[in-house]
């Protein structure tokens, strides 16, 4: 991993930030720098926590119900219930997608494609970065 | 909410980027939830009245105050507030550039025209026309703060204990008390980083050598920036006639810039990268914000064919 996978891509950053700002607002390089910053700081305090977990219980992988277990001890519980939501609405679309194409996946590597996309989807979550989340989560 | 700021207050930053960050932060996260945008609030203008008072004269203080709340520091210098924000109009014109590289040339005419209009009005319509976004924009934050304040300090009051390690700061930090031993731990992993010499220190200028090469390589015109290709003029010529720009228009360009620079002496750095009137000067500059520019457009396109 090297230096530049330790920051959240900037430009998708930037973009985020106009999304919720209005149109005629402008956003300095320093600000986004500095929210980039705070949002890898975050997404890194969320995932040490879910990683703490997976350690005391012997596991090696970290999904998407760690991720909400850690949000909830945290006290962050609107994250939680957000987060919560998702994660059941992207398992029911797993599901009909794996019954779609049934034929054309073993039992294996769906479970391996499940874990992965359920990593990939909570950093989603916080910052839409589909890039960078398993980076991440993985650290 | 709060553990976030407190262990970002950890980190070796600068006060301004705190309170940017804050603010901004505060932003970012207002549709996500009402009760994290309050929590952001309270502590917001906590943090905001202790940096406050430790700089002074930070022209970025400032401005974030008088953004937040009424202060005397902010309305005893209106001028340099205002000047703050003509700049970063300048800065974010053409930051725009590299996400629209088809309609990049348009953008730019209209950056350029938007640019010049205002420099050529008077000194005090400029004010007149600045003053009335503050104005709207003072009063919504101050409401909601003022009305969130209360139910805030009562509910986190009981729940809250202080951190170690608080040298750094003159009064200890309360956090939420759920988050206290994640935050000690988190402390710990960084610090095990750092001593990895894994955390990045210094942020490159740009990411990739072939590319900043390239961008180096490229032709630039007068003000440094990028002569358009083939097909920039085509669209060009096609968006001339609407734009009937007397070329005198132009030519007082640098002129006004050099006031610019004249009439507020803290932002000079900000003003030299976006003026015409020093060509070295923005030579330096461009030649280092160009290929990150040129690397933003990338995830850009990248993330219309991820759509797709």
């Amino acid at each position: 991993m090297t230096d530049e996978d330790r920051l959240l891509p900037i430009a998708n950053v930037g973009r985020l930030m106009k999304q919720i700002l209005p149109s005629n607002a402008k956003i300095s390089k320093e600000a986004k720098q500095t929210v980039q910053e705070c949002a890898t700081e975050f997404i890194s305090f969320v995932t040490c926590e879910a990683s703490e977990k997976c350690h005391r219980e012997n596991r090696k992988t970290v999904n998407g119900d760690d991720i909400w277990w850690a949000l909830s001890t945290l006290g962050l519980d609107n994250y939680a219930d957000a987060v919560g939501r998702h994660l059941h609405k992207y398992r029911e679309a797993e599901r009909e997608r794996t019954e779609h194409n049934k034929g054309s996946n073993d039992s294996g590597n769906e479970k391996e494609t499940n874990t992965r996309s359920d990593v990939q989807n909570q950093s989603t979550k916080f910052i839409r970065v589909v890039e960078k989340g398993s980076s991440s989560s993985a650290r | 909410m709060q553990e976030f700021h407190s262990s970002k207050d950890s980190l070796p930053c600068p006060a301004t980027s705190w309170d940017n960050s804050v603010f901004t932060n505060s932003n970012v996260q207002g549709s996500s939830s009402l009760t994290d945008n309050n929590t952001l609030s309270l502590t917001m203008e906590m943090k905001q009245t202790g940096f406050q008072m430790q700089h002074y004269d930070s022209s970025s203080t400032q401005s974030t105050g008088g953004e937040s709340y009424s202060e005397v520091a902010s309305l005893s210098e209106p001028t340099n507030r205002y000047g703050h924000n003509i700049v970063v109009t300048h800065l974010s014109g053409y930051k725009e550039n590299p996400e629209n590289p088809i309609g990049s040339h348009s953008i730019s005419k209209v950056s350029q025209d938007s640019v010049v209009l205002p420099i050529e009005a008077a000194s005090w319509p400029l004010h007149g026309n600045v003053t009335p976004h503050f104005n709207g924009f003072l009063s919504f934050p101050y409401a909601s703060q003022h009305t969130v304040q209360h139910p805030q300090i009562r509910g986190l009051v009981p729940s809250r204990m202080p951190l170690p390690h608080n040298i750094p700061e003159n009064e200890p930090i309360f956090v939420n008390a759920k988050q206290y031993q994640a935050i000690l731990r988190r402390r710990e992993r960084r610090a095990k980083l750092e001593a990895q010499n894994k955390l990045i220190k210094v942020r490159k200028p740009y990411l990739h050598e072939s590319r900043h090469l390239h961008a180096l390589k490229r032709v630039r015109g007068s003000g440094g920036r990028f002569l358009n290709t083939k097909k920039h003029q085509e669209s060009n010529s096609s968006l001339s006639p609407p734009f009937l720009i007397p070329p005198h228009v132009f030519k007082n360009s640098p002129g006004k810039f050099r006031q610019m620079d004249i009439s507020r002496g803290g932002v000079v750095s900000s003003v030299s990268t976006t003026s015409c009137s020093d060509i070295t000067g923005n030579n330096n500059d461009m030649f280092q914000q160009n290929p990150q520019f040129r690397f933003s457009g990338y995830p850009s396109n990248h993330h219309v064919s991820v759509l797709m």
